[in-house]
C-alpha cells in the first residue's frame, strides 16, 4: 500500500546566479515534478517502512546560460523509532530522473506505537534544497492472521450476519443451492485474528480476484483479473471488539454461479482469490491468504442444482485452482 | 445568481442530450454526458429521472458517484430511490455473481446511503414513516438503518421505537411498529436479539 505525500507540478523557481563566462546574468526557470512516497507494512511483529523520492525537474536555461557543473541530488530520510537515517542518491544532471529509496524495519511488540519520521528532499548544487516534504506519524505494531471458515454457520460475533442472512436466506456456510442463494454458491467467512487481541481500531479485510472465469458447459463466458472484490461494508465486521470478538474482524462472501435460464446447460465458475487485512490508513497488517472457488450448476424447473460431472469440482480451498472448465 | 441560471440551462441541455441519445447508446456510453457533471447536477438528474430499462446504468452510476463523494445534499433524493434496482451486469447475465446480492449491492441507493452513516438517519426515518413510501423502499430503509447500526443493533431498534412513541398519528405509528418488528426479525440475530426486543419494549424491561 502506498501512503503518500506528494508534491507535484507547478513549482517554478527562478534561480538567479552568475554563471556566464562573459559576466552576463543567467536565469533558470525550474519546474519540479517530484513526489515523496511512503509505505508501511507489518509482518508478524516486524514493521517495514520505506521512503522514496521520485521525479524530475525541467529547467531550460536562458540564452547564454550554461548549466555546466550544476548537479541535483535526491535524499530520503527514514527514521523508524531509533533505526534509520538519511540515504543520499547520486549527484546527477539537473534534469535527470531521480529515484532514491530508504527502507527500514524494526521488530516491535504487539500494541506498542513507534514513531516514524520521514523526509524527502532534492538539493541543487547552486541553489541548495529546493524541494522538501516531511511528516511524523506513529505506527502501532498490530498483526492479523487470516483464516477462513467454509462450514457451519456464520459466527455469532460477526456483526455482518444479518446482511449475509438477508442475501442467502440462511446463515449456513459452505456449498449450497436452492432458490434463495443466487444459484450454486459457496458461503465463506474470512477471519482476521488480531494481535494484540485488545486492539480497538477498525481493520478491514480486503479481497481481490487474482483471476477467474465463467463457463457455459465448456465455453468461456468471460473473466476478470486483478479485480478489487472487497465486500460492501454491510458484509464486513471491521470492529475487532464488536460482539465481544476479542480481536477478530470478519468478511462474508458467497461466490458462485447462477444459471440464468432453464436451458439444460451447465454453468461453471472457477476463481482464484487472495485476502489481506489493512488498517484504515491502508497499512497492510497481514500476509495474503490465497484461496480458490470452483462451482458447476444447472438451473432446472425445480431450482438450482449442483453438477458433479468434473472430478474435484464444487469446492473451496486454500491455494489456487486451474481456471479451465474441466480443471485439467 | 446569473451563474446559477447558466448552470441550470447547462444541465437542462445535458439532460436533453441524454434523453435524445439514449436509444442509440450502448451501456458503457450511457453516462458519458454525466461524467463531468457537478454533484448538484447529478442530484438534479436523479430528482427528475424516471427509471426505465434504458437509463438504469446511468442512474446507478450517478447514485454510486454521489455516495462515494459523501455529497450530503443528495441524501433525500437517494432515500427516494431506495426501491430502484440496478440492472444486472454483463457477467451477471451469464450467471456469474461475483458480488453477493445483498440489498446494498442490488439497490445502489442503499449502498450509497450506508456510506453516509448516521447522517442518513433523519432521511431514512422520513422514508420509513411516509405513507407514500412503497413496501420495498420501506424494507430497504430499515435495512440501511440497521446496517448503519450493525455494531449496536439495539440502538437502531431504539431509534425506531423513539419515533413511534413521538408519532402523532396512528398510521405513522403502525408503519413504525412494522419497521420495529421487521428490524428485530430480520436484523437482530443472537446474541443481539434480546437487546433488540428490550429496546422495542422499554417499559417491560424496566
Amino acid at each position: 500500500m502506498r501512503l503518500l505525500a506528494l508534491y507535484f507540478a507547478g513549482l517554478t523557481l527562478s534561480l538567479a546566479y552568475c554563471c556566464g563566462a562573459h559576466g552576463q546574468g543567467c536565469v533558470v526557470s525550474l519546474q519540479s515534478f517530484y513526489d515523496v512516497y511512503t509505505t508501511v507494512s507489518i509482518v508478524q511483529t516486524t514493521i517495514y517502512t520505506s521512503v522514496t523520492v521520485d521525479g524530475y525537474a525541467s529547467m531550460p536555461p536562458s540564452a547564454g546560460c550554461s548549466l555546466q557543473g550544476v548537479t541535483h541530488q535526491g535524499a530520503a530520510y527514514n527514521l523508524l523509532s531509533t533505526t534509520g537515517g538519511w540515504v543520499y542518491g547520486p549527484t546527477q544532471c539537473p534534469s535527470c530522473y531521480i529515484n532514491v529509496s530508504n527502507n527500514q524495519n524494526i521488530k516491535g511488540s504487539p500494541g506498542v506505537a513507534y514513531p516514524f519520521h520521514w523526509q524527502g528532499q532534492v538539493k541543487c548544487s547552486k541553489a541548495g534544497v529546493f524541494f522538501a516534504r516531511s511528516a511524523t506519524t506513529n505506527i502501532t505494531d498490530v498483526w492479523a492472521v487470516i483464516s477462513q471458515r467454509t462450514s457451519g454457520t456464520v459466527s455469532s460475533d460477526d456483526a455482518a450476519i444479518g446482511a449475509y442472512d438477508s442475501a442467502e436466506g440462511t446463515t449456513n456456510l459452505g456449498l449450497m443451492s436452492g432458490s434463495n442463494p443466487t444459484g450454486c454458491v459457496i458461503g465463506n467467512e474470512t477471519i482476521g485474528t488480531i494481535a494484540p487481541p485488545n486492539y480497538t481500531s477498525y481493520v478491514t479485510l480486503h479481497r481481490f480476484v487474482v483471476a477467474d472465469m465463467g463457463y457455459r458447459n465448456s465455453t468461456q463466458t468471460g473473466g476478470v483479473t486483478n479485480f478489487d472484490d472487497t465486500s460492501d461494508p454491510a458484509l464486513r465486521d471491521d470492529d475487532p471488539q464488536s460482539g465481544n470478538s476479542g480481536g477478530k474482524v470478519y468478511d462474508l462472501d458467497a461466490p458462485g454461479i447462477g444459471p440464468p435460464n432453464v436451458d439444460g446447460n451447465t454453468y461453471r465458475y472457477r476463481g482464484n482469490f487472495y485476502e489481506f487485512a489493512a488498517l484504515s490508513d491502508g497499512t497492510v497488517i497481514s500476509s495474503q491468504f490465497t484461496f480458490y472457488v470452483r462451482v458447476s450448476c444447472k438451473k432446472t424447473a425445480s431450482g438450482y442444482q449442483i453438477v458433479n460431472d468434473v472430478p474435484n469440482d464444487n469446492q473451496i480451498g486454500t491455494g489456487t485452482t486451474p481456471l479451465t472448465w474441466n480443471l485439467q | 445568481m446569473r451563474g446559477a441560471i447558466v448552470r441550470r440551462i447547462g444541465f437542462v441541455v445535458l439532460a436533453l442530450g441524454l434523453l435524445l441519445t439514449y436509444p442509440r447508446r450502448t451501456r458503457g456510453q450511457e453516462c458519458d454526458s454525466l461524467q463531468t457533471a457537478a454533484s448538484v447536477d447529478l442530484v438534479s438528474f436523479l430528482s427528475s429521472v424516471t427509471p426505465d430499462q434504458n437509463n438504469g446504468d446511468c442512474i446507478t452510476w450517478a447514485i454510486k458517484k454521489l455516495g462515494a463523494q459523501r455529497y450530503e445534499p443528495a441524501i433525500p433524493v437517494l432515500s427516494g430511490l431506495l426501491s430502484f434496482k440496478r440492472p444486472p451486469t454483463e457477467r451477471e447475465k451469464q450467471g456469474v455473481y461475483l458480488r453477493m446480492q445483498t440489498i446494498w449491492e442490488i439497490y445502489p441507493a442503499a449502498g450509497a446511503l450506508d456510506l453516509f452513516g448516521k447522517k442518513a438517519l433523519p432521511s431514512l426515518m422520513t422514508t420509513i414513516k411516509a405513507e407514500s413510501t412503497t413496501a420495498l423502499a420501506r424494507e430497504n430503509a430499515v435495512a440501511v438503518l440497521m446496517g448503519i447500526h450493525k455494531y449496536e443493533k439495539a440502538q437502531g431498534v431504539a431509534l425506531l421505537k423513539q419515533e413511534e412513541i413521538s408519532a402523532s398519528d396512528d398510521s405513522t405509528k403502525q408503519r413504525l411498529q412494522w419497521a420495529i418488528s421487521h428490524a428485530i426479525q430480520k436484523w437482530c440475530h443472537p446474541p443481539d436479539d434480546g437487546g433488540c426486543k428490550e429496546a422495542a419494549n422499554p417499559q417491560q424491561s424496566r
